[in-house]
């Protein structure tokens, strides 16, 4: 180690040097073992001549502080990979959520392209049957997406045509089914 | 002997500030490295262990403070945004933590050490707190010794120099117009003198 550099440490300690330079000296001075024992002796001699009088204890402050910062270091890293693992759940959690809205998003919008369905053809897709007796006046156009989707899945669903059916379209009043269907 | 010019004892605490350096200090603390933190304790634990043994007269429980201190310090260093000096907001953290401390201890119906059991557990606390040796005791009073002799041994011009550096907390450029001399005469007299001084206790670290 240089005497300028020695000396680059009492001018750091006494605030003498511009930013840069205190970036510069700090990064030197944080790699070499035998300038920073050099800097803890110039701050010993500093508070002792300053009065101060070395606090009895002082000295074990810095050996208990790294004791103390480095258990704190490792509790953050292993709360950090705690956070990390739980991060990961909520992030895929979230990814699902957006799979699921786009999904329903895209079906909603197929939908749209669905060609006017007959009311008829509905409450015979409702009901499984193709004997309805009575077929309804209204038919249900592609701009009703309720109607369509009822008429949809009751389609191409079975397992929601079941439900759909005991809902909404009990087999001996088709036109009760057709009643909750809105209609243009 | 040249005493220290009493007209210059109000230069300031300004330098207590600690601007430049502690600021690369804190930067480096930011982005993560703890040697740099070790290096603003170094320079500041004499200071909070005196501040807080004004308010914690117990020497160990004033260190635990300390420590204490410190540690909230570290932990908060992030969100310092340096509006004001460093030793400014370590002060405070000091004084907000050895007053907390006191509340507590008023709080405690007894005193935590006559309840504690002599247990594993207990006993790294126990050596935590058993500081105070003898020898560690001598040792420090060593080194102040030391340290007053080998100021009151330097030559005028270097002790002058260091006295209004470290007592008056002047700059370089005060210290050249009070001793009339350039400002490179100043640093070099203040860093022979360090100098002078370490030599004396290096060998009783």
């Amino acid at each position: 180690m240089s005497e300028h550099f020695d000396e680059q440490i009492s001018e750091f300690i006494d605030d003498e040097m511009s930013p840069e330079q205190c970036e510069f000296f700090v990064r030197r001075l944080q790699k070499d073992d035998e300038a920073r024992a050099r800097y803890m002796r110039y701050q010993l001699i500093g508070a002792a001549v300053r009065g101060e009088h070395i606090q009895r204890n002082a000295l074990e402050l810095r050996r208990r502080l790294e004791a103390a910062l480095a258990t704190d270091a490792s509790a953050a890293t292993a709360k950090g990979h705690a956070i990390a693992g739980h991060q990961l759940v909520v992030g895929a959690g979230i990814a699902a959520g957006f799979v699921l809205f786009a999904a329903i998003g895209w079906g909603v919008a197929m939908l749209d392209r669905l060609p006017p369905v007959d009311a008829g053809e509905f409450a015979a897709a409702v009901s499984g049957s193709s004997s309805l007796a009575a077929k309804p006046s209204a038919s249900l156009d592609g701009g009703s997406w309720a109607g369509q989707m009822l008429v949809h899945h009751a389609g191409y669903s079975s397992g929601f045509n079941r439900t759909l059916t005991v809902l909404v379209a009990p087999e001996d009043e088709p036109s009760a089914a057709l009643a909750a269907v809105p209609v243009d | 002997m040249q005493s220290t010019p009493k007209t210059l004892t109000s230069a300031g605490l300004r330098r207590d500030a600690g601007g430049s350096s502690d600021a690369a200090l804190v930067q480096r603390v930011k982005q993560g490295e703890r040697s740099a933190f070790d290096l603003l304790v170094a320079k500041y634990q004499h200071k909070i262990l005196n501040l807080v043994m004004r308010y914690v007269k117990d020497p160990s429980e004033a260190m635990d403070v300390a420590q204490e201190a410190f540690i909230k310090a570290y932990r908060a260093v992030p969100s310092f945004r340096g509006d004001s000096a460093f030793y400014t907001w370590l002060y405070r953290i000091a004084i907000n933590t050895a007053k907390n401390h006191l509340v507590a201890a008023r709080r405690r119906p007894l005193s935590l050490e006559a309840e504690l059991p002599e247990g594993d557990g207990f006993e790294s606390f126990a050596t935590l707190r058993d500081i105070d040796t003898p020898e560690r005791l001598a040792l420090t009073d060593e080194i102040g010794e030391a340290i007053a002799s080998a100021v009151e041994d330097l030559p005028d011009e270097l002790r002058t120099a260091i006295l209004l550096r470290e007592i008056e907390g002047m700059s370089y450029e005060e210290i050249a117009q009070a001793m009339d001399c350039p400002v490179g005469t100043v640093r070099s007299r203040i860093f022979r003198a360090r100098e002078a001084i370490d030599k004396r206790i290096q060998e009783l670290m």
